[in-house]
């Protein structure tokens, strides 16, 4: 009998434990949603046979359904590839033709199937529903599910399609030459007719991967806004007007921190426990609803303004960091290397010297806060660019990146967002919260309008995620317009960084978040020893302290000196009245 | 390194000014029980010793007279009492008034010294005069001292109720406050300096600077130490040293008050005070050369010294040049608004002390003086900055050159008018001024 009792109470125990567990777990679940137990192939064509920019952009967008995906090249895919896995999707990008036994193979495949682009027609009998022909122009999105979801676009080029009966239309096209279906199923098979996952298709394509994975997708929308480039220098009025702001509203908010500041001209660098009144808002952020990103070091390189600058890409010579700012720059391609070894050797050696240089800078960034006591949980590129490379070594360093994402290591241009949360192969683990409708350009004549008009794009997605970020600089005024028009963002829930689980360890400094609480630990004793920066911080902070307290007790001396001499006037004033009195 | 220097500037400054603080402290608990004391001391004055009074004179024709008459006035009694003004090497009428005066009164015993056993400064004047008295307890005035009847008794009843004393201090008055604004800035001092650090320090640590003038050491006491040194040119500051350092108390007894004159006009001030600082400064090396024969109170008053004269002013010399240097460049100090917390504090902290010691005297709290004592931080305590600098400059080359120390005596000024004199007319034909 107690025995069992025993047993009951265990059980309940780890039924207690497990819920706990889930909650911690709460918010992410909510934003993405990744089952464990899907496992994604991906298969391409692609000019160079290998991963590029467009194949990317597919990697963002499944990534919000599951971590698990493979990519490979279609004239590589075997069998074994495809055993275990859950999920298929074929990505033509380029028209070629694919041997015979990838139709045996993708034919073989019993899970969902989603095929994209070109070459339909040599994927099988799953792909004999359908019939691609000439491309055609839209200037309509419908999604049949919900006719309010129908927008006007820019003229588009999609392919027409001849479709079997029984095929289902989910999401269609109206142009000059009538309606053409834009993503189509029959049973579990999916193709998309159009060659790009550009807004707006990646958010009828995100809609349709809910079915297709059989996901359910969320009421909310989770939203974000983020103080963007904020440094040593910056404003400390204008940053606590903005943070104020945003307490009184009780939104969560992002502030993109750079550590330093790098004067262009004089090339002085500033830091923050030179900026103290700054440093005590930042603090008061992270007290009052505010997380810090870590948005590079310097964000700089060579002799360029922080917060102008690139620090992780070198955008005088189009390329990644691999080099000194002083050093000569030659880029070298494949063919001028005698063998393709040598080449491969030279870009292990680039790929080394950027990851050094990142790792230095991500420590230095992380430590240095952590030393004043701001724990960022994120991290930005600055100008979000980087390297394929670069995105590997942040994710050793943090679970969480904050932005858009560059797609290509050869031009910083090509880079894009996605209209959901999403953990991708390309970032190594690392869950992305996307930014999605821009920032109030003081250039531009309606901002705020503009933002709002790419907002209401990825509300057409349910669950769609909006991400803004406001330069505080700009005055607080502008920061509470597009609060006031967020705000009107139909079950919008803001994104509390703090309530989500996230990781960032460097050398001595380990920070956790969740349930709303940072959880860092220091190695003091080591910062120390890493830097005396770090100690003079400290002895300064205590030097401060003591100031005040002297400023305290030489008050409090005033004050009683004051009471004495008061006393002994009135003291005196008595005895004399007294001494008077007697000889009237 | 602008904001490591601030801030070594603003610990320095702010040391010492708590160390003032609670001095004054000190200095008004001792006020408090001051009648108390007494009142219980006149009730038990045991027997009077026999009392000499050094005084050293050389050239003081203007003022000597006042000092004799104000001596034959002392109310003690006669047979315990000798007066040896002290006639150093003077060229004026001063052997000649005090001989006149000797003639009426067989108490006054002068001595007239020559080189080269005379001549030597003040120091040199009182061993002679010690040598010459027979007193059990010795008294010293300056020559331009008029001491209030009951001075003397005062001081004795002090010595008598304290078997740890070896001296008891008076307090000393200033005649001419009113003179001008200088006086005035003098007077404040006087009465600021004796509350807060003569008797701050004697309620805390049983310690009083000897002031040169208006005390009385036991004989047994001077002799142990040897008498004076006459290489000091503060010789009163290095006996107090000396005193405390065999161990003895020295007291402060407020109730044994003396009038003195004080400098009129900014050279002599300048003269004077720069004879006081570099004698100071001969004081802290001499000692500070021996720190390790000290007891632990002599270092520590050591150790205000030290710091009243190189800390504190070089705190406040780097403080005025950090502000001078932050007008003209940007120094980018961290301090913010706490230096201007802590500027007001310290200035307010100035006056509330002062204004406190001016309580402690009658009549002295007036709406004049309290006003005074505001001009007197930006005008007087800035002369003081110069004028430590200037000392310790003279100071620092006579060590470094092996100088001669020469004594400089205060030049004194026509007082008011002589209620009684002997030797009228004489004394004003030959004024130094």
């Amino acid at each position: 009998m107690r025995k069992k009792i025993i047993a009951v109470l265990i059980l309940l125990m780890v039924i207690l434990l497990g819920l706990g567990g889930r909650t911690v777990n709460a918010l992410e679940e909510e934003i993405v949603k990744i089952n464990l137990d899907t496992n994604v192939l991906v298969v391409y064509s692609t000019e160079h046979w290998e991963v590029d920019e467009n194949i990317r952009m597919l990697d963002l967008s499944v990534g919000h359904f599951s971590n698990n995906i493979e990519y490979i090249n279609v004239h590589h895919l075997e069998q074994e590839d495809l055993e275990d896995k859950t999920h298929l999707f074929y990505y033509g990008h380029i028209k070629e033709k694919l041997s015979p036994s990838v139709a045996e193979l993708v034919s073989s495949f019993e899970g969902p199937t989603m095929a994209i682009s070109y070459n339909t027609e040599q994927l099988g009998d799953k792909y004999s529903f359908l019939q691609v022909g000439e491309e055609t122009t839209i200037t309509t999105i419908d999604y049949l599910g919900d006719q309010e979801k129908s927008i006007e676009i820019n003229p588009s080029i999609v392919f027409e399609t001849v479709l079997d009966e029984g095929t289902e239309v989910l999401v269609e096209g109206d142009g000059d030459e009538g309606k053409v279906p834009l993503i189509m199923r029959k049973d579990k098979n999916y193709y998309l007719s159009a060659d790009s996952f550009d807004r707006p298709y990646s958010i009828y394509f995100s809609q349709v991967l809910n079915t297709f994975f059989d996901v359910e997708s969320n009421d909310n929308t989770p939203a974000y806004i983020r103080l963007e480039d904020v440094h040593p220098l910056s404003d400390p009025k204008r940053l606590m007007a903005a943070a104020e702001e945003l307490a009184k509203r009780d939104t969560p908010y992002m502030i993109a921190v750079i550590p330093v500041y790098t004067d262009p001209d004089s090339g002085r660098r500033y830091h923050f426990e030179d900026q103290r009144e700054v440093l005590k808002v930042l603090k008061y952020m992270q007290n009052n609803g505010g997380s810090v990103v870590l948005h590079g070091y310097t964000h700089q390189f060579r002799d360029s303004e922080t917060g102008e600058g690139f620090e992780f890409w070198d955008v005088e010579n189009q390329m990644p960091i691999y080099h000194g700012p002083e050093d000569e720059v030659t880029q070298l391609v494949e063919d001028d290397f005698e063998s393709p070894e040598k080449y491969e050797a030279h870009q292990t050696k680039n790929k080394e010297y950027e990851r050094k240089y990142i790792e230095e800078r991500l420590t230095k960034g992380v430590q240095e806060l952590a030393n004043y006591g701001l724990y960022p949980l994120a991290f930005e590129a600055p100008h979000y660019t980087m390297s394929q490379n670069g995105y590997q070594v942040v994710s050793d360093y943090f679970s969480t990146y904050v932005g858009q994402v560059q797609l290509s290591d050869e031009d910083w241009e090509i880079m894009d967002t996605t209209p959901y949360a999403t953990q991708p192969t390309m970032l190594n683990g690392m869950l992305l919260l996307p930014e999605t409708i821009g920032y109030v350009q003081p250039e531009a004549e309606e901002p705020v309008k503009d933002m709002m008009e790419s907002a209401e794009y990825y509300q057409l997605l349910k669950g769609g995620m909006i991400g803004a970020f406001y330069h505080p600089y700009l005055g607080v005024e502008g920061l509470r317009e597009v609060l006031d028009e967020m705000e009107k963002i139909k079950n919008i829930e803001w994104i509390d960084l703090k309530e989500m689980k996230n990781t960032v360890v460097v050398d001595h400094v380990n920070i956790q978040s969740g349930n709303g609480e940072i959880n860092a630990q220091v190695n003091n004793l080591g910062l120390m020893r890493t830097s005396k920066n770090y100690v003079y911080y400290h002895m300064i902070e205590i030097v401060i302290i003591i100031t005040w307290v002297i400023a305290v007790l030489g008050i409090t001396a005033v004050l009683m000196f004051l009471s004495f001499t008061f006393y002994l006037v009135v003291r005196r004033r008595r005895l004399e009245k007294n001494v008077a009195k007697p000889l009237k | 390194m602008a904001n490591f220097f601030l801030y070594l500037a603003l610990f320095l400054l702010w040391f010492m000014l708590f160390y003032h603080i609670f001095l004054m402290l000190g200095g008004y608990l001792e006020f408090l029980k001051h009648d108390e004391d007494v009142k219980n001391f006149s009730e038990s004055e045991g027997e009077l010793p026999t009392v000499s009074i050094l005084i050293p004179s050389h050239n003081e024709q203007l003022v000597i007279e006042n000092t004799l008459q104000a001596m034959i006035n002392l109310n003690y009694p006669k047979d315990k009492l000798e007066i040896i003004p002290i006639n150093d090497n003077s060229s004026d009428q001063t052997g000649f008034i005090v001989d006149e005066y000797a003639k009426r009164y067989p108490f006054i015993k002068p001595i007239h010294t020559k080189p080269p056993t005379g001549g030597k400064g003040k120091s040199g004047a009182l061993n002679q005069g010690l040598k010459h008295s027979t007193g059990e307890v010795i008294v010293v005035y300056d020559a331009d001292n008029t001491p209030e009847p009951e001075a003397i008794f005062n001081l004795v009843i002090g010595l008598n109720n304290d078997k740890k004393a070896a001296a008891v201090v008076g307090k000393f008055r200033v005649l001419n406050a009113k003179e001008n604004l200088l006086t005035r800035f003098i007077n404040i001092e006087t009465l600021t300096f004796q509350w807060l650090a003569q008797a701050g320090r004697w309620h805390w640590f049983k310690m009083t600077t000897i002031p040169g003038t208006n005390f009385a050491i036991r004989r047994s006491v001077i002799e142990e130490l040897g008498g004076w040194d006459e290489q000091a040119i503060s010789e009163d500051t290095e006996l107090s040293f000396r005193v405390y350092n065999a161990g003895y108390h020295i007291r402060f007894f407020p109730a044994a008050i003396t009038w003195e004159q004080e400098p009129e006009t900014l050279s002599v001030w300048w003269k004077q005070r720069m004879r006081w600082a570099q004698g100071n400064q001969y004081v802290i090396f001499k000692f500070l050369f021996q720190f390790r024969k000290l007891n632990n109170k002599v270092r520590l008053d050591l150790f205000y010294f030290l710091f009243t004269y190189l800390f504190f002013f070089g705190g406040i010399l780097i403080s005025h040049l950090i502000f001078i240097l932050n007008l003209i460049f940007d120094l980018e100090l961290l301090i913010g608004n706490v230096s201007i917390v802590l500027l007001v504090t310290g200035f307010l902290l100035f006056l509330v002390e002062v204004w406190l010691a001016l309580s402690l005297e009658k009549g002295q709290l007036n709406l004049i003086n309290a006003l005074v004592v505001v001009l007197m931080y930006f005008v007087y305590s800035q002369m003081w900055v110069v004028l430590v600098l200037s000392a310790s400059f003279r100071e620092a080359k006579r060590v470094l050159f092996n100088q001669e120390v020469k004594w400089y005596k205060t030049e004194r000024f026509d007082s008011q008018p002589m209620k009684q004199t002997i030797v009228k007319g004489k004394t004003k034909s030959t004024s130094e001024r």
